[in-house]
């Protein structure tokens, strides 16, 4: 395991949590707001943040514009606001990232463009995690090609590369756990995960809660086949990678449905 | 009663970004040599076409605007922004100012609600067009001085199964038709859609290094060019019925709707498209192909 994670999260990236009135969605919140206290208390020097809504297709990307600045509109949740940003890029980290992940025989670009659709995942997280934006970021996307030995080393040199440069990082895997949205208008209220996601949801999150982080990684592909998972749960592999399958109980702090699917926030301390 | 609208001709237009930045307008940041001239060559006849037939309105279904909960239809009546391709920035940073045909996007809206179907007004004026319709209308008219009506790419064939959301694409065909023959529009659509779609996952260091560029596997290959043959014989009711097996067998992206809202719209007319050109662009089957509805009027025939 990297000294240099002091934490890992695995969190939702949809912005019903930012605003949105159901009590689902207030109890994904307010476990949003604890691990969002918990990991400015270990006082991280960065963040570094895999969203399944950074999609790369050839190779992977990895955010290095050094300031980040505007308004996100989200092409499908749209209603519940837009989301305005302004925050600080680690770009040495995630220069270090890419090279690291060349080195490693992954293709890796930097991203160093002004006016990037910064994804609503990252921003989501950053809403929680880091809402005054004073802990720099580094972003990388997600392939939706890339299988579990890519991912898992990506995130194993994210890791070598913030220990190298002696960053303190917590790895943030911003990604939904089962993927059966609903597709027509709900009542916010009403929101749930059907009861065969349910189930494996609850399978996945047992495990983490007993540490049996590398039985998840197995069980990865049955539960992304039978629930629809988001991006086949690969930001899972990336997370796991970089924090080197944790044994130590991981912490649930909520669960529950966004808008069908499945959404949790868990925090594993690793300092 | 006014006149009776009508859709003049309908394109499959794909959207690779590549065709932008190979043509360097003043309009894309990036500068490049060139590269895929075939593909902009084509587009160059789509140009010349348009212009000649004057439409009011140019309609394209956002193959990148991919929405879970229903169809939404842009009503904003003028967007301005920069579109940073996500997945290619370094090729596409596009500066865009459009106008929206909003009547005619609110008339979509009507038709497809009494239909049955879940439809979405987008109203919000920070909203950013995706490189689909950017690229797509580019190539069609780079002026952008044709009002538009832009329609997200909803979900439904790839998350309720292809028979299904082939069923609600068609259905939005229609109500898109009736929208326009009701608010009289003379009207061109745009099905933003590539053929083939396994491509390559490493791009060259120079990407408009035309040696790297080759269709991805010769199955994709003869897929494109037996849909294409079927397209350029007017044989339409036999390429139908042959869409879904190609979708399977190609991983074609007109599963995304648009090839099937647009043809629905147009009645899968049995005549013979233009088959303007056709290139891969790393690796994806891309045609440019035209149906000039204007060639079944009376007065053509």
């Amino acid at each position: 395991m990297s000294e240099a994670i002091v934490k890992a999260l695995l969190v939702p990236g949809l912005p019903h949590v930012l605003q949105g009135d159901a009590p689902a969605w207030r109890e994904l919140r307010a476990g949003y707001e604890r691990a969002g206290a918990s990991v400015r208390a270990a006082r991280p020097d960065a963040l570094i943040i895999f969203s399944t809504q950074a999609i790369a297709v050839l190779g992977h990307m990895v955010q290095a514009f050094p300031r980040p600045k505007g308004i996100r509109v989200d092409e499908n949740w749209y209603d519940f606001g837009d989301i305005p940003f302004d925050f600080p890029v680690d770009v040495e980290l995630s220069t270090a990232i890419a090279e690291a992940a060349n080195a490693a025989g992954l293709q890796a670009k930097l991203l160093t463009y002004d006016h990037y659709p910064i994804d609503t995942g990252t921003l989501v997280a950053q809403a929680f995690l880091n809402p005054d934006s004073t802990i720099p970021v580094s972003i990388l996307a997600c392939n939706i090609y890339a299988g579990r030995q890519d991912e898992e080393t990506l995130g194993r040199v994210s890791a070598e590369a913030a220990a190298r440069l002696s960053r303190r990082v917590a790895a943030v895997a911003v990604t939904g756990l089962s993927g059966g949205f609903y597709t027509t208008d709900i009542d916010p209220a009403q929101d749930a995960v059907p009861p065969d996601h349910d189930q494996w949801n609850r399978r996945i999150l047992d495990l983490l809660r007993a540490g049996q982080t590398a039985a998840v990684s197995e069980l990865a592909p049955d539960f992304a086949e039978a629930t629809g998972a988001d991006m086949q749960f690969k930001a899972y592999y990336w997370l796991m990678g970089a924090a080197g399958y944790p044994t130590t109980p991981a912490r649930v702090h909520a669960y529950g449905p966004i808008w069908g699917s499945g959404a949790a926030v868990v925090e594993w301390a690793l300092a | 009663m006014g006149k009776q609208g009508k859709i003049l001709a309908g394109y499959l237009a794909p959207h690779p970004p590549h065709l932008v930045y190979g043509e360097n307008p003043p309009q894309n940041e990036p500068r490049s040599q060139g590269g895929w001239e075939i593909l902009r060559w084509a587009y160059e006849e789509v140009r010349a076409e348009i212009a000649e037939m004057r439409p009011d309105v140019l309609l394209v279904h956002a193959t990148h605007w991919v929405t879970i909960v229903g169809h939404h239809i842009n009503c904003v009546p003028r967007l301005q922004g920069v579109s940073v391709e996500p997945i290619f920035p370094h090729l596409l940073r596009y500066h865009y100012d459009v106008t929206t045909d909003v009547e005619l996007a609110e008339a979509i809206y009507e038709e497809a609600r009494s239909d049955g179907l879940t439809v979405k007004k987008m109203t919000n004026p920070r909203f950013q067009l995706d490189y689909a319709t950017v690229v797509t209308l580019h190539m069609m008219r780079p002026q952008w001085d044709i009002p538009i009506v832009s329609i997200s790419a909803n979900n439904s064939p790839y998350f309720k199964g292809l028979n299904t959301g082939i069923a609600q694409m068609e259905a939005l065909g229609r109500a898109t038709r009736r929208a326009i023959e009701a608010t009289g529009r003379r009207a061109v659509l745009a099905a933003s859609n590539t053929l083939s779609h396994l491509h390559y996952d490493r791009e060259p260091a120079l990407p408009e290094d035309m040696h790297h560029e080759r269709i991805y596997n010769q199955s994709q290959y003869l897929w494109d060019m037996r849909i294409l043959d079927l397209m350029r014989k007017g044989q339409t009711a036999e390429m139908r019925r042959l869409l879904p097996q190609f979708i399977q067998e190609a991983a074609a992206e007109i599963k995304s709707g648009g090839f099937f809202w647009m043809m629905e719209a147009m009645g899968w007319p049995e005549m013979k498209a233009d088959v303007k050109g056709y290139w891969t662009v790393i690796g994806t089957g891309n045609a440019v192909v035209g149906w000039d509805l204007r060639k079944l009027e009376p007065a053509h025939v």
